[in-house]
Parts: structure tokens; C-alpha cells; sequence
């Protein structure tokens, strides 16, 4: 087990190098350059070439990919040219809100497209099949910003129940040690905090959460109703267990593996691809960072969100991965 | 499918009978009949009043050809069909208790504990994700006021019992580090687990190679006698008494050695079986290599079949009348048959004219 996971943690290496070399050409290969956005309309000749030279874009671009290299190393992602700040700080400033709003969309996919699906695959044909596969057709196609402004408008306007903007009420006092606003209610134990920053996760949360929600329902009915179909699950009904044995114990375990690799390709597009639903709800999140970010041609940003994106992902099919071998004995010898 | 049969006397072989079941036979089969239906598809009788019984401490056996709904029947039998789509009509009384149309609840206190069943594949019929001895200790738990500790021991217990070596590891393990045989083991362990009354058989031994279908069947033998009550089985070689199926109410119904050859038979002709089914089974006094004669077609090919002979479309011996209704159940020395036109009842001459 432990081996497994360090040769996995292995080969991220490799992995990341190649990722590496491959985004930090891609970037310069878009049309448009920084220090041209960074001055402007008006910018001379002259004072782009000094701005090439400040940054180091003058140079020879095999040279210019050593030094990144060099700093990465050392764990210098670089600083933004536009904002001037170290990329990694953003980050650390910023991830917590992006890494909130996917966990509960994430949260409510998973909770409620598991047993829908479930219930789905089990009653394959019936009306509640028919319902519930249309109902996550339908979040499939719904554009994510016209959900989100359908949600604020319908809880937030006309009901008056949820907050519509930002990820904390201003007039709350709050320190924030984290940066990840609930947890740091719970931190403070100031409740008001913790209760304010949740309610405002709800709405974007619910946006965010409707496609993989949709997903999952259709992966979680598709495997179900290919496991209640199999030997074993005949043999359990003849041993006369009752439903709900039969229902965890041999369906769903078998049911999982699928559905668990959804749900870790979910995570990693949820965490890229929150940008609407920050933008949206204005929380400032990496998804509006990342936006201005590519507004102008910011190098060391965009390499250094790539890059991080990349990592995640791999973490996370790396624990894809794990699970599969708690959920399934046959993994685990392999 | 029909099936009636007459059964002989209880085996010596199984010692232990009670004397109040010889009354009333432990399972009755009457006039049972599923029929699977689909939307967009005439609906299709898989099984058309197939009447037998097995009393206490009876094995029985059913043979046919495949798809001629024997694994139908047993699966009824269990209440283990599909709700959707399959109407099952008739009668099965199990210990005087209808079992037809009982509540689900019921049934599933029922089922694993006074009636079980072994499964014709040993590599799909286990949970992979799940150890085996959770899989024994599961329906002991369900059946039984019986401590998690407890339930273990007795599952190493089971296990030795159904002839797994190093049975106190075998709990701990997944399915997939077992071989073929030692599933089907296990399988008979779980049917076992809570002295079923009923022990119903669908072809265990399929999957398996033949050295290891000996064993099995010798396995279920024990089991038999040692369980004391009924078994039914899905296997041409292991019943007292048994009748054969067919996809349609001609049958051949006799004590054991009849059916037995009289299975034989239905791999062989149509028209031998008639005959008392002793003429194309192999025999050793037959030169080496020569071929059997099966039954041209196979079950399918009469479908859907309304009325008439079940056979008639393959028969060699069918005539008008056989298109036209079914032919009644009629003793035939030591047996009973469905048929019209049945040749001469000389089995060595019949055997030998056909071969």
C-alpha cells in the first residue's frame, strides 16, 4: 500500500516536469504579450522593449524556461507582472474560496445524486426513473450563470432568504486565520461568522453543484442497474436477507467504483471551473483571478495555476485510486 | 414446460425421515406456469403447468434440455423471479404454505432459512467486494439470534464441513482468491447455513470441471441425508425420482434409473424417448465413435408454441393430431408419458433399429 503510493507519488513527478515544459511555451505561443497589455494603447517601442528587459522576456526563451525551473525548485512560483504580488500568495489568499464553493457543490452532488440514481437504477422504467433522468438531463444543459441568476433572483430578491454576493456579510467583525471563511468561525467561535459564511455558500454552491450532480445521478442509475442484475445479488435475495442488506452490502459497494471515479473528475473540474459561479455571486475566488489573469497575458500566473490544477488532479486520482482498493478486494491483490 | 412426475419410494439411502411429513409432501408443485411478458413482444411461456412433489427426505430431480425451463421453475419455486413482467400462475405449497402470491416479508423469512438454493454458476453468484465469511455469517445472523462471534465459528464450522480445507483463513478471504470448486462450496455452505428443509439444486455442477462435479454431487448426497429433508436438483444424475422437462407438456415420469435414461434420451431423439427413452444414450456394447442422434432443433425453435405437442415441430414420429392438442400423461410400464404416437416399448430393439 505505502509502496503503491509512493511510486504513484513518483511518477507525479515526471508528469508535472513534462506539464512544466509544455504550458510555460504554450502561454508564449498566445497571440498578445504582458508588457503590450501592462502599457497600454500608447506604450513606444522603446518602453516595451525596457519592459521586456525588466522581465526577462528579451531573453533567449530556452534560458527564460531554466530560470523558471530554477525558481520553482526553490518553491518561487514567481510574481504576478500585473499585480506585482507572488503568485503563490494569491493563491493562498484566494484558493479557500474556490475550495469552499466546490466542496459543497461537490457536497450536495454527492448526497443527493447517490441515492437518486440509486433509486433510479433500481426502479429502472418507472415513473420515478423517467422523472428523475429527465430532471438531470435537464441539469446537464442548464447554462451554470443562468442557474446561478435564476437562484438568486428566486431565494435571494423574491424570497429574501439567502445572501446574493461575496462570501461574508461586511458587517461582520471576523478574523480570518484560514482564509476558508467557515472554517475559520469555527476557529474563532464566533458563530455568527461561521452560520453568515455558510449561507452565503448555499446559492453558488447549489450552481455549481447542478451539472455533477446531474452526472452523477446517470452514473450511479447506469451502474446499479447493470449490478441488481447480477448473480451474486440473486444469491443475497435467496438467503432471504432484507432489503436494506441487500441494498448496501451488495449493490452499492459494487455499484461505487464507477461512481467514485466520477465524482474525483468532478472535484478536479470543479476547482478549474468555478469561474462563472465566482463571477456571478462575487466571490473572489482563483476562477476571477485566473480571468484577469489571462485579460493580460500574465505568465507566472497562468503557468502557476496550470501547474497547481495538474497537481490536484493527480492527488486526486491518486485517492481515486486508494478507494478503489477499500471498495474492492480484486484491486487491492493487483 | 411441463413436468408431473411419479415418485418412488424414499431412498435407504436417507436415514433420517420424519414420519408426519410422509403425510403431506414438503413441496408441492401444481399447475405451475410463468410466462415473461414484454412490452412490444408476444408473451412467452416458459414454463406451462408443470405439476411434481418432493416429500421429507426425497431427492428429485428435473432434466431437460437448456431452455427447456428447469432453472425457471426452481427460481419460481424460490419466489426469485422478477416482479415485473412475469406472471406466474398455479400452485406452490411449501410445508401446506402457499407460497404463490405470499407476502414479500414473508418470503424472505422463508427463504435461506427453511428453503435454499445452490447456483448453477459459482463464479458469479458471490459478492466480490465481500468476504466469504461475511457471506455465510450473513444469513445466520438474519435467520438466527446468533452473536457476530458466534456466527463466525460456525461459518469455519460450515465451510469444514463442505470440504474446504484451512476453512478457519477461507472466511477472510474475497471470493476471487477461491477456485471454482471451492465457490460452489461455499455456496452449498451458505444454502446449508440454517438447515434448510428444502435444498434446491440448479445445475451446481455446471461450471466445474469433472472431477470436481463428482465431489459436489457426492457433497449435496451427504447433505441430503444429513439435513434430512427434501432436495431438489437440477441434475440428471442425482435424483430418486424426477421427471423430464420439456418446452411443452409431453413428459417422460418414472423412478430413477428411467429418467435418468430417459434424460439421456432427450439429448438423443424424440422418438426413442417415446419409446421408454432407452435407445440412443451411449452404451458400451456401441462401436467407438458413433454418433448420438439428438433431438433435431433445439426448445427455441418451437416458440411460440400455443398448442399441440411441445414436440411436434421436431418430431419425426408427429402426425396431425399432435399439431392439434396436447396428449394427456399416460402410464408407461414403470413410467408415465406424453405422446400420441410413442414407437414399439421394446427399449434394446428400438435402441438398437434407431442407433
Amino acid at each position: 500500500m505505502l509502496r503503491f503510493v509512493v511510486r504513484r507519488l513518483g511518477l507525479m513527478v515526471p508528469t508535472l516536469f513534462g506539464l512544466s515544459v509544455l504550458l510555460f511555451f504554450w502561454v508564449r505561443v498566445l497571440p498578445g504579450d504582458p508588457c503590450r497589455s501592462l502599457l497600454g494603447q500608447r506604450a513606444t517601442p522603446e518602453g516595451i522593449a525596457r519592459c521586456n528587459e525588466v522581465y526577462g522576456f528579451d531573453k533567449p526563451i530556452l534560458e527564460q524556461y531554466v530560470t523558471y525551473v530554477g525558481a520553482l525548485m526553490r518553491g518561487d512560483f514567481g510574481s504576478s507582472i500585473d499585480l506585482h504580488e507572488p503568485v503563490l500568495d494569491a493563491f493562498l489568499n484566494k484558493l479557500p474560496a474556490t475550495i469552499e464553493v466546490s466542496a459543497v457543490a461537490l457536497l450536495f452532488a454527492i448526497v443527493l445524486g447517490v441515492p437518486l440514481g440509486y433509486y433510479a437504477g433500481r426502479h429502472q422504467g418507472g415513473w420515478w426513473d423517467t422523472t428523475i433522468v429527465s430532471g438531470s438531463l435537464l441539469g446537464v444543459t442548464i447554462p451554470v450563470f443562468f442557474l446561478a441568476i435564476l437562484l438568486k433572483y428566486l431565494f435571494a430578491r423574491q424570497l429574501g432568504l439567502l445572501p446574493t454576493q461575496g462570501r461574508q456579510d461586511a458587517r461582520l467583525d471576523v478574523e480570518h486565520p484560514t482564509n476558508f471563511y467557515v472554517l475559520d468561525g469555527i476557529i474563532t467561535g464566533n458563530f455568527d461568522a461561521f452560520w453568515d459564511a455558510s449561507l452565503h455558500l448555499i446559492l453558488p454552491g447549489l450552481a455549481l453543484g447542478t451539472i455533477p450532480l446531474a452526472i452523477i445521478v446517470r452514473i450511479t442509475r447506469a451502474s446499479v442497474s447493470e449490478v441488481v442484475h447480477e448473480d451474486y445479488v440473486r444469491t443475497a435475495e435467496a438467503k432471504g436477507l432484507t432489503s436494506g442488506t441487500i441494498n448496501r452490502r451488495h449493490v452499492l459497494r459494487n455499484a461505487l467504483l464507477p461512481v467514485v471515479t466520477t465524482i474525483g473528475l468532478q472535484l478536479g473540474l470543479l476547482l478549474s471551473g468555478a469561474v462563472l459561479t465566482e463571477t456571478v455571486f462575487n466571490i473572489d475566488g482563483v476562477g476571477q483571478y485566473l480571468y484577469a489573469a489571462i485579460g493580460v497575458r500574465d505568465y507566472p500566473v497562468l503557468q502557476g495555476f496550470i501547474l497547481f490544477i495538474a497537481l490536484m488532479y493527480s492527488v486526486i486520482n491518486l485517492l481515486v485510486d486508494l478507494s478503489y482498493g477499500l471498495i474492492d478486494p480484486r484491486v487491492r491483490a493487483s | 414446460m411441463s413436468v408431473e412426475y411419479i415418485s418412488n419410494k424414499p431412498d435407504e439411502r436417507v436415514d433420517v425421515t420424519l414420519a408426519g411429513d410422509q403425510e403431506r409432501p414438503l413441496l408441492e408443485v401444481d399447475k405451475l406456469a410463468v410466462t415473461f411478458s414484454r412490452r412490444g413482444s408476444t408473451p412467452l411461456q416458459a414454463v406451462d403447468e408443470v405439476s411434481f412433489t418432493v416429500r421429507a427426505g426425497e431427492h428429485v430431480g428435473l432434466v431437460g434440455e437448456s431452455g427447456s425451463g428447469k432453472s425457471v421453475t426452481a427460481l419460481a419455486v424460490m419466489g426469485l423471479l422478477p416482479r415485473r413482467g412475469v406472471t406466474v400462475e398455479g400452485s406452490v405449497a411449501f410445508n401446506g404454505r402457499e407460497l404463490i402470491g405470499l407476502n414479500i416479508s414473508a418470503m424472505r423469512n422463508l427463504r435461506g432459512a427453511e428453503m435454499a438454493m445452490v447456483f448453477q454458476d459459482p463464479m458469479s453468484s458471490l459478492n466480490p467486494v465481500v468476504t466469504t465469511g461475511k457471506q455465510i455469517t450473513e444469513v445466520l445472523r438474519r435467520h438466527r439470534d446468533i452473536s457476530k462471534v458466534d456466527a463466525v465459528t460456525e461459518a469455519v464450522d460450515l465451510l469444514r464441513k463442505v470440504g474446504i480445507p484451512d476453512a478457519r483463513r477461507r472466511v477472510s478471504e474475497y471470493p476471487h482468491q477461491l477456485s471454482g470448486g471451492m465457490r460452489q462450496r461455499v455456496l452449498i455452505a451458505i444454502a446449508l447455513a440454517c438447515n434448510p428443509r428444502l435444498l434446491i439444486a440448479d445445475e451446481p455442477t455446471t461450471a466445474l470441471d469433472v472431477t470436481i462435479q463428482a465431489q459436489i454431487l457426492e457433497l449435496l448426497k451427504g447433505a441430503g441425508s444429513q439435513y434430512r429433508d427434501g432436495t431438489c436438483h437440477d441434475h440428471p444424475r442425482s435424483g430418486d425420482s424426477g421427471g423430464v422437462v420439456r418446452a411443452g407438456p409431453r413428459d417422460v415420469l418414472g423412478p430413477h434409473r428411467g429418467v435418468q435414461r430417459a434424460a439421456r434420451a432427450v439429448r438423443a431423439t424424440a422418438a426413442s424417448l417415446h419409446r421408454g427413452a432407452d435407445g440412443v444414450h451411449p452404451r458400451l456394447d456401441q462401436p467407438r465413435g458413433e454418433p448420438l442422434q439428438p433431438i433435431p432443433g433445439s426448445p427455441t425453435d418451437t416458440l411460440p408454441w400455443s398448442q399441440g405437442c411441445a414436440f411436434a415441430p421436431r418430431c419425426p414420429n408427429a402426425e396431425g393430431d399432435c399439431r392439434m392438442e396436447t396428449p394427456r400423461l399416460e402410464p408407461s410400464g414403470s413410467r408415465a408419458l406424453r405422446c400420441f404416437h410413442p414407437l414399439t416399448s421394446d427399449p434394446r430393439r428400438a435402441g438398437r433399429s434407431d442407433a
